[in-house]
């Protein structure tokens, strides 16, 4: 008896390790692919800081590599235009998204929920090429008729098609959030005789304000890294300006329009790879604070 | 305005689940009326019949009529805030806000604002926003009443989730008191208590009694006993008995609700 029950659990004990080693395993793995990513560019990108000043890069106005005399590596037009249309994206997605959210998740009518909610899910799923090319052939042209803007393709078309994109996260990260609100703190807000909208309002949106904030850096971090619908709808025009009419070069279409063309190893190469860096480490920063956020409602409970 | 109640032919259905069968009675004001049955067998679905807390829940249907003080509130013309406004509901595990212990009892209060004046029947009372010394009044009165004042008054900032389980629930009692209701509703609300946080709780139920009438649901026979001047027994969505807890505790006309306080079931 005694040798059988120590045999039982010396083979749970060998299953549950082994368990555990192999999800420790895949999640090593997962990290190990980020360092090297990291490494990646950061080797890529350390040798432009040799040829080009970092001050010049950093704060330099004009994005010229082409120029056969004096080719420019300044970052802050890119980094001016991805400000841009994120900022317009945002401004579109985080009122549309948390309206749509309050609604599905406790306005709407059981039947209207059940058709809404795949459909926001099927729309997360549509490739981006297919909203850049419905950016540059739809939405270029209605913007046009309404705004008459300074270039067809203009960071706003790029911005508004992004949001398009951002909705669909925003809206299922924080459904998440609102539905994991107790029903029993709802239901005691009821009981006390309050409206719907005051319990919305007092009681659901501030327990799950930590997921919706993190729901919204998440979504942005999503824009700030987009490229397709940038790149096919922006114009990519590499000039400073603050005038979203105007075409304009995000950080991501940069380097998918000019990483295919460059000389390897040319200090255009590595000033690619620099840009990439500042990309990688800004989505990283956005999604470390989503994380650091929504770690902190969990322990609220 | 006196808070007596009258049940007639309740029926609730879940879906096609049929929880509540045919119930009716009379509840008269200032008294305690317990509610004992097994479990599953429609308590806490009847007692949120009478704040229409079955609303929320999406296929749950409800037909009969209830009234409280004359006025029918399963009528479709009432207001049904008004009507939680008037009836306070304390739940099974303790639901504070993730607030601090002022914010949970002023939060109601403040959003629907001081009665100035009810205009007599029917009509919706006047009401005015309170003055912040007239809210600190209020959350004083409400937790002495509920018999926690003197534990919590140093840290009213605090969170509530700070208090113990019991501490917890008097803070719910308070929070229901504070919107000055006039029936007071507890599904077991001892359940998840201690038995000196239970002896607190079940003197502020008769403590309550002179003031508003009272339905508690519980579990524990010598609860209902020691509290209850009536008690009302379910098995399985019907009413099988009710009258004075003494007649059904020691004289119980139905042989199912002898077999239930005797122990021999459920
Ligand atoms: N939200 C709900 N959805 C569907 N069915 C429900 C719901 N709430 C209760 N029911 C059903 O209604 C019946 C009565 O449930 P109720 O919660 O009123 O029982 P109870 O007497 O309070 O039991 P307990 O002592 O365990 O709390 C049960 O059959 C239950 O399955
Ligand atoms: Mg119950």
């Amino acid at each position: 008896m005694a040798v059988k029950v120590k045999s039982i659990a010396r083979r749970r004990a060998f299953v549950e390790n082994g368990i555990r080693y192999s999800f420790a395993a895949i999640s090593a793995f997962s990290i190990f692919v980020l360092v090297l990513v990291a490494l990646f560019l950061i080797i890529n990108a350390l040798p432009a800081f040799r040829m080009i000043s970092p001050g010049t890069f950093f704060f330099g106005t004009v994005w010229d590599p082409t120029s056969p005399l004096n080719p420019l590596y300044g970052i802050v037009p890119l980094f001016v235009a991805t400000l841009l249309v994120t900022l317009i994206s945002a401004l579109i997605a985080i009122p549309i998204g948390l309206g749509c959210t309050i609604y599905l998740a406790e306005l709407a009518h059981p039947r209207v929920r059940a058709i809404m909610k795949p459909a926001v899910e099927v729309l997360a799923g549509i490739p981006s090429v297919v909203l850049g090319f419905f950016a540059l052939i739809v939405l270029a042209t209605w913007a046009q008729d309404i705004f008459d803007p300074v270039n067809r393709l203009n960071l706003f078309v790029g911005g508004v098609m992004l949001s398009a994109m951002m909705i669909p996260i925003m809206v299922s990260l924080s459904e998440d959030a609102i539905n994991s609100v107790p029903r029993s703190l709802k239901e005691a807000s009821y009981a006390l005789g309050t409206t719907r909208w005051e319990t919305i309002s007092k009681v659901i949106l501030p327990a799950a304000k930590p997921g919706i904030v993190a729901a919204i850096m998440l979504s942005i971090g999503r824009a700030v890294g987009e490229t397709m619908v940038v790149v096919m709808a922006c114009g990519n025009a590499p000039h400073l300006t603050f005038n979203v009419f105007s075409s304009g070069l995000t950080m991501t279409a940069t380097i998918a329009n000019e990483m295919g063309e460059v000389a390897f190893n040319s200090t255009h190469y590595y000033a690619l790879f620099a840009v990439g860096l500042v990309l990688f480490i800004l989505t990283f920063i956005l999604n470390y604070v989503a994380d650091i956020i929504l770690n902190r409602q969990e322990e609220r409970y | 305005m006196d808070g007596s109640i009258s049940v007639s032919n309740l029926n609730v259905w879940f879906d096609t689940n049929h929880a509540l069968k045919d119930v009716s009675l009379k509840i008269g004001k200032n008294e305690i009326t317990a509610i004992i049955g097994p479990s599953g067998c429609g308590k806490s679905t009847f007692i949120r019949c009478l704040n229409r807390m079955n609303d929320i829940i999406p296929k749950c249907r409800v037909e009969g009529t209830i009234h409280i003080d004359g006025e029918d509130i399963n009528n479709p013309k009432i207001d049904v805030v008004e009507v939680r406004r008037r009836i306070g509901m304390v739940f099974q595990k303790p639901n504070p806000f993730p607030k601090s212990i002022h914010e949970n009892i002023a939060y109601a209060p403040r959003l629907h604002g001081m009665v100035e004046s009810s205009n007599g029947e029917g009509s919706e009372p006047k009401r005015r926003n309170y003055t912040k010394k007239e809210i600190d009044d209020l959350v004083e009165w409400s937790l002495k009443r509920a018999a926690l004042w003197g534990e919590v008054k140093d840290r009213m900032h605090k969170s509530a989730y700070e208090l113990s389980g019991g501490q917890q629930q008097r803070l719910c009692i308070a929070r229901a008191l504070a919107v000055k209701p006039e029936i007071m509703l507890f599904d077991e609300p001892c359940s998840a208590l201690d038995p000196i946080a239970t002896a607190k709780i079940e003197d502020l139920l008769v403590d309550l009694k002179k003031d508003y009438t009272v339905i508690i649901v519980t579990h524990n026979m010598q609860q209902a006993a020691r509290v209850a001047d009536k008690t009302a027994y379910f098995y399985l969505g019907e009413l099988i008995e009710y009258g004075d807890t003494e007649q059904i505790f020691e004289k119980p006309q139905k042989k199912l609700t002898e077999q239930y306080i005797t122990g021999r079931m459920g």
